[in-house]
């Protein structure tokens, strides 16, 4: 338990200063930043409190906003993600089957996948939501959330193949 | 109280969540301008759509209101909308300025009906309002009737829909006098008597108010000529009128309070010699 406490914080700190020293800085095709902290909320254990991961993922995205002198998009964003976590897994996965601790590991590729790509959907549309702030630039809105998906998407799916696979 | 802890604590985490969600958005406001702004103008508009739905749910509560200042601004342009109307024709035909006698006051239409043929009104206005016996009463455009019985706190009124009512009346800009009454039909439909075919009579004409009766002043609109009939044997056209109101809708009327008019009644009950 406790060294899965330790293991949780090392991935939060790695996150946050892979995201706001790397990440936040590549600005592909003028202003695209994929978002690779969202492998937090994939990889944290589904049997832990539930306020727990909302507090931690408050914290996660304050911190990166803090950081990189963002005004509140990240925070709101991955509170949502964390928030919404429960009812998108029921939703990929089924409601009638167990749901497995550590998504990263669950051998469903299908669902696994379609709850990544709802995870990162949902996270990008309120964060750009948040950025714009106007329901009038709703287009923009949309095309920067698919823009930044597919960089998110890809970067995510390289990187979830070094979180090490036996516990 | 154990309840309310349950529901609390079966909802924690949508309360944290809505928690951190204050939280972050104060920080928003605070961290950027553009935001700030947007909140600024989100809350602008959303205290004035508040204000709006406020004030047309209490405007709803103040019709009543409303509409008694309202009656009371009608008032004063009704009597000057009568005078307006009544100095033209006296001048013109008499060739002499009338005195306007006429007071005015507002009642509120409490009963009214088109079953019968003789029908009768009733408003809340009586005694105790200065409401006396043969007054005029008119509507917003059209004659209603006149004051028949008075009570302390009720009148009725013989309706313009009532066989035996006769109202005098005249061809506008004409000197062709007749009485204008109901045909018992339609609430619209009244007919003009009395008309020797000898005077110009044409479709679409405006009948008026005469002023021979001390009901009502000269000169109030009533109706338009919708069909004339020359009969070969008589010497007097069949008129059709159509009225420029249904007298049926009124729900606020006027009393016309003629000054005079005890004067010119003693004038004719005096014995004739």
């Amino acid at each position: 338990m406790i060294r899965e406490n330790i293991n949780l914080g090392i991935n939060f700190i790695i996150l946050l200063l892979a995201q706001v020293l790397l990440f936040n800085k590549i600005n592909a095709f003028g202003d695209l930043n994929p978002m690779v902290y969202l492998l937090f909320f994939i990889h944290y254990p589904t049997d832990r409190s539930q306020t727990g991961f909302i507090t931690a993922a408050f914290l996660l995205g304050f911190f990166i906003d803090f950081l990189s002198q963002g005004s509140g998009a990240h925070t709101l964003g991955a509170l949502t993600v964390a928030f919404v976590r429960p009812f998108v897994i029921r939703q990929a996965f089924g409601s009638n089957i167990v749901i497995p601790p550590y998504l990263q590991e669950d051998p469903r590729m299908l669902n696994r996948w379609l709850l990544i790509v709802e995870l990162i959907l949902i996270h990008h549309f309120i964060y750009f939501t948040v950025v714009f702030w106007d329901i009038t630039h709703i287009f923009s809105i949309l095309i920067n959330s698919f823009n930044t998906f597919f960089m998110s998407l890809i970067l995510i799916a390289l990187l979830i193949n070094f979180y090490p696979t036996k516990r | 109280m154990q309840r309310i802890l349950s529901t609390l604590v079966r909802f924690r985490s949508f309360i944290v969540y809505l928690f951190f969600a204050a939280v972050a958005l104060l920080l928003l406001n605070n961290r950027s301008f553009y935001h700030a702004s947007q909140f600024d103008k989100t809350r602008l508009s959303l205290s004035a759509w508040l204000h709006l739905k406020s004030t047309a749910i209490s405007d709803y509560f103040d019709l009543n209101r409303q509409n008694e200042i309202l009656l009371m601004e009608n008032l004063a342009l009704k009597k000057l909308a009568l005078k307006a109307n009544a100095f033209p024709l006296y001048d013109q035909y008499y060739h002499a300025k009338e005195p306007f006698p006429f007071e005015l006051q507002t009642a509120r239409i409490i009963k009214t009906d088109l079953q019968k043929q003789r029908n009768f009104v009733l408003i809340n206005k009586g005694h105790v309002d200065g409401v006396q016996s043969e007054m005029g009463v008119i509507g917003a455009s059209g004659i209603v009737g006149i004051v028949d019985q008075v009570t302390t706190h009720f009148s009725s009124i013989i309706s313009i829909l009532h066989l035996d009512l006769k109202i005098n009346a005249q061809i506008k800009n004409t000197e062709v006098f007749g009485s204008l009454s109901w045909k018992g039909t339609l609430p619209k439909a009244f007919q003009l008597q009395d008309i020797v075919t000898t005077n110009p009579v044409q479709l679409g004409d405006t009948i008026v108010t005469g002023g021979r009766s001390s009901y009502f002043p000269m000169g109030i609109p009533l109706g338009v000529i919708t069909q004339v009939d020359r009969p070969q044997s008589e010497g007097y056209y069949q008129i059709d009128v159509t009225l420029f109101d249904n007298p049926l809708q009124y729900k606020y009327v006027y009393l016309l309070n003629n000054m005079d008019f005890d004067e010119i009644k003693s004038l004719e009950n005096q014995p004739q010699e």
